[in-house]
């Protein structure tokens, strides 16, 4: 039992590993987005030549920013949450309420993933994009790939918030 | 169970969930999830890896991180700041001219962030020390960054209108238009407020120095044109038609872009800062999209939105009263929740509610920013506020809430001014895109 947070810590830097792929990769998608939008404006205005299916390169590109963004948002407790709790509730309570609300965001999140590889694509011929038939099963699995690191990441402070001490109750 | 029980019962469980601190986007997921299942269970799975996918890959929210990296790159960049400086310069001789510089330095970098938290940060880190070397009161100077910064999410590009306009389904481009006019006369509003402040208690704004001669105002005006150009070519694009509110993104960010370049500022350290920074920013939206969407199929299935609609209709009120109450109701919220939230959690139940009863979408969407502002800067939860106290730390959170309420009331009246004349909203979309 004495070795579980180190184990515990070992996988948090995993995940911060993994969260740091999915950042440059996510970064890079910026990149290319940025760049595929010029393209695009200057292609249609400036040359009078809109390219064809190029929204499509956009709307798969958004959706390797937004499972990048998504992962490292997470890992950096980006996503929006209400902090009200501890202005009612002492310390103990709030440790017991986190642990809970970990457990069920883990789950949830799991469940997604297991959704997004399961489910993908539920109308085989649909499962394309509209002008180049880029297939839209892979980026399915770039966004389970990122809520996986979500996921993790939550079942990380779970077992953090169980197997960790307890708090300083001396403040309430 | 029937479908408006089982909403309300939906609604509860979000309520707790978002009490024990689940982030929105989860807790929405997890909600939405459940009462499909509830309701339809082969649905759930499908639905729930269909929305996510959904919203991931909505081209419309390619604007999100454009617009969050041209603002990011407006401040390593140091275009933030010459745009202080430049109205410093203008306003700084003023009574309470400092406060003003900062408001309308917040306004002009509302026109290049879609985020009132990053405006008030942003300025706040440049205004905050000029204000405290000339004496300014904490409450007048952290007041007006608070309430300066709000101006994000109404002046176009705005990450509210954005995620409003894929909620209710109105146009990103009309919207930001929308935005405008109401977010000129606020800022107008706002330095009413100071000059209000400093005319009753002077003491509050003892001097911000000497007039400063006309060459070194039109200089500071000049080093601020990069910038100015760049709000100009965005808004200016979108408002004549030459551009998509999604092509004024790329363009906008790739100019922030080679300005950063130009001034020698993109330095790994700062690329890396810009980019994680729109990374998190994007993570933050796309996560409570992804729960709003399942959430919203949740409340589509159990028809408690057409139930209320009835009811509405059967009691007879007038959609301008149904409107008022609804902002009421925001106001109120606005004071424990976060502002994408709100509206996240309440568009879906609102809109089918108002829509039937003639409400403009789009002049609604314009109100429901600003009292969403308003909660930005409310007790006890009030965003911007705590932005603030980041900046100010040895300033007590009372002061800054005290010095918030003239800025309040400001909103307050402008939300007056657009319920009785939504000219004030509509006449920009309605102009460029017709009625």
């Amino acid at each position: 039992m004495a070795e579980r947070p180190d184990q515990i810590s070992r996988l948090d830097k995993g995940l911060g590993l993994l969260a740091g792929l999915f950042a440059v990769a996510g970064g890079f998608g910026i990149l290319v987005l940025l760049g595929v939008t010029v393209i695009a404006v200057f292609w249609r205005y400036a040359l009078n030549a809109p390219i064809f299916g190029i929204e499509d390169i956009s709307i798969v590109t958004l959706t390797v920013v937004a499972a990048g963004a998504v992962s490292f948002g997470g890992r950096r407790g980006a996503h929006v949450s209400i902090d009200l709790i501890d202005r009612f509730v002492p310390a103990r309570v709030t440790r017991v309420t986190d642990t809970v609300m970990y457990l069920l965001a883990a789950a949830i999140c799991f469940l997604a993933v297991y959704a997004l590889v399961t489910r993908a694509c539920g109308i085989e011929k649909a499962c394309i994009t509209s002008n180049l038939a880029i297939e839209h099963r892979p980026f399915f699995w770039v966004l389970a790939g990122a809520l996986m690191i979500y996921a993790l990441q939550l079942a990380v402070h779970f077992l953090r918030s169980v197997t960790g001490p307890a708090p300083d109750e001396a403040p309430d | 169970m029937d479908g408006s029980t089982l909403a309300l019962l939906g609604f509860g469980a979000l309520f707790i969930l978002l009490f024990i601190r689940m982030p929105v986007g989860v807790a929405m997921l997890l909600v939405g999830t459940a009462g499909i299942w509830m309701i339809r269970e082969q649905a759930a799975l499908p639905k729930l890896a269909g929305e996510i996918f959904a919203e991931a890959s909505n081209y419309p929210l390619t604007i999100i991180p454009l617009f969050v990296l041209m603002g990011n790159l407006a401040g390593v960049s140091g275009m933030s700041r010459d745009l202080y400086d430049a109205a410093h310069s203008w306003l700084g001789h003023l009574k309470g001219g400092l406060a003003s510089a900062t408001v309308v330095g917040c306004a002009g970098f509302s026109a290049l962030s879609g985020s009132s938290l990053a405006a008030a940060l942003t300025m706040g880190r440049v205004s905050l020390p000029q204000m405290q070397r000339y004496k300014y009161h904490d409450g007048l100077a952290t007041g007006a960054i608070a309430a300066g910064g709000t101006l994000g999410i109404l002046i176009p590009p705005s990450a509210g209108f954005v995620i409003y306009a894929i909620l209710t389904e109105e146009s990103i481009g009309r919207l930001f238009m929308a935005g405008v006019l109401p977010g000129l006369l606020l800022t107008m509003m706002f330095i009413l407020a100071v000059w209000v402040v400093v005319s009753l208690d002077p003491g509050k704004a003892p001097g911000g120095g000497a007039r400063v001669p006309a060459g070194v105002r039109i200089r500071a005006l000049g080093r601020s044109g990069w910038i100015i150009g760049i709000i100009v070519l965005t808004i200016g694009g979108i408002y004549t038609g030459i551009f998509s509110a999604i092509e004024a993104a790329g363009i906008g960010a790739f100019l922030a872009l080679l300005v950063t370049i130009i001034r020698g500022k993109a330095s790994w350290r700062n690329i890396r800062e810009v980019t994680e920074s729109t990374l998190k920013s994007s993570g933050t939206v796309f996560m409570i999209l992804f729960g709003a969407f399942v959430f919203k199929t949740f409340i589509g299935f159990t028809a408690v939105t057409h139930d209320l609609s009835l009811w509405v209709e059967a009691q007879g009120f007038s959609g301008m009263q149904v409107v008022i109450a609804f902002l009421a109701i925001f106001i109120i919220l606005g004071m424990f929740m976060d502002g994408f939230a709100i509206l996240v959690l309440t568009v879906p139940f609102v809109q089918p509610i108002i829509e039937p009863l003639g409400v403009n979408m789009i002049w609604f969407g314009v109100l429901m920013v600003i009292v969403l502002e308003m909660g930005l800067i409310s007790p006890p939860v009030g965003m911007n506020v705590f932005v603030v106290k980041g900046i100010a730390p040895t300033v007590p959170l009372g002061v800054i809430f005290r010095g918030i309420w003239p800025f309040w009331f400001a909103m307050l009246a402008v939300v007056s001014c657009v319920l009785m004349l939504p000219g004030l909203a509509l006449l920009l979309p309605d102009t460029m895109f017709g009625r």
